[in-house]
């Protein structure tokens, strides 16, 4: 993966977006509860594993408490 | 696709009014299909298809004329009593595929696809899915088709885009940071369900590209061929 930071979702989570509509191309927008209480909304997965991250975050998949699709499309 | 109008249904035609000077725009079933397509009929006896290709066949009509397209075009034969005449107002609110963006072929107007009704495939369209990834898990490749719930551009959109040398991530508002490295070329089963419209700008890109959503994916075997992006 070039240039921006990205964290390869485990493979329990990869294939639950597998079986759920894209919102473009190649991308689904989620929103994440970790399991320290904050919620990302509205993040960006591309090709169903790999959620991108911002410069300054540094998020694991063991951090992750759940993970679905965003409700607002 | 450009067709030639079965006789009976250009005398059908005939006794009905133009949408405009010499032409009409129609919707009909095809005979035996129970598919509703939408065409521009000149001369109530050349036919081109109300599609994203609509400009790409227009075109060739133009360069090469009327006759010489007629007398090359497979016949088409349509439902004669389902054959309505639309009045320009009735498709004023789909894609303005007269109207480019820019220079590089995007259109403007429009919805996303998710917006517009849902409409079969003819079983002669082609799509094209981009991607970053070769392994793209949107893309069936045991049973050879695209998975429900995703998208892809046309083939005639995806050749502008290459040819014109246009901007991929920006045609089709991507937030991918990689470079579109894959082509995944599909041509859907007739009666595959798809919706397409104009892809609406996001994560700072203008879109314009023409995009095709499948919400039930497409049929097995579908999945033409992977291809390097551009070749």
């Amino acid at each position: 993966m070039a240039n921006r930071k990205v964290l390869k979702l485990s493979e329990k989570y990869a294939t639950y977006l597998e079986e759920l509509p894209e919102q473009g191309m190649g991308y689904q927008l989620v929103d994440i509860k970790l399991k320290d209480g904050r919620v990302l909304l509205s993040r960006v997965v591309l090709n169903c594993i790999f959620l991108k991250l911002k410069d300054d975050e540094d998020i694991k998949n063991d951090d992750i408490m759940d993970l679905k699709i965003c409700d607002d499309y | 696709m450009i067709y030639k109008v079965f006789e009976q249904d250009a005398n059908t035609l005939l006794e009905k009014p133009e949408t405009g000077i010499g032409y009409q725009i129609i919707s009909a079933f095809q005979y035996e299909r129970h598919i509703m397509r939408k065409f521009v009929v000149y001369n109530t006896n050349l036919a081109v298809e109300l599609d994203s290709e609509f400009i790409y066949h227009k075109n060739q009509v133009v360069q090469r004329g009327y006759n010489l397209m007629l007398g090359k075009s497979d016949v088409i034969m349509l439902e004669t009593n389902s054959i309505k005449v639309l009045k320009k107002i009735d498709v004023e609110n789909k894609i303005d595929y007269t109207n480019n963006l820019n220079n590089k072929g995007r259109y403007s107007g429009g919805k996303g696809a998710i917006d517009n009704p849902e409409e079969r495939s003819n079983g002669t369209e082609s799509f094209v899915r981009i991607s970053a990834y070769e392994d793209d898990r949107r893309v069936d490749m045991v049973n050879k088709k695209l998975k429900p719930g995703s998208f892809a551009t046309t083939k005639v959109d995806y050749l502008k885009c290459v040819m014109l040398n246009d901007n991929p991530i920006d045609r089709y508002a991507l937030p991918n940071d990689e470079e579109i490295k894959w082509a995944f070329h599909i041509n859907p089963k007739l009666g595959d369900i798809l919706q397409r419209g104009v892809v609406q700008p996001a994560f700072g890109h203008i879109g314009g590209g023409i995009e095709a959503y499948f919400k039930s994916g497409t049929s097995d075997g579908t999945l033409i061929s992977k291809r390097p992006y551009g070749k």
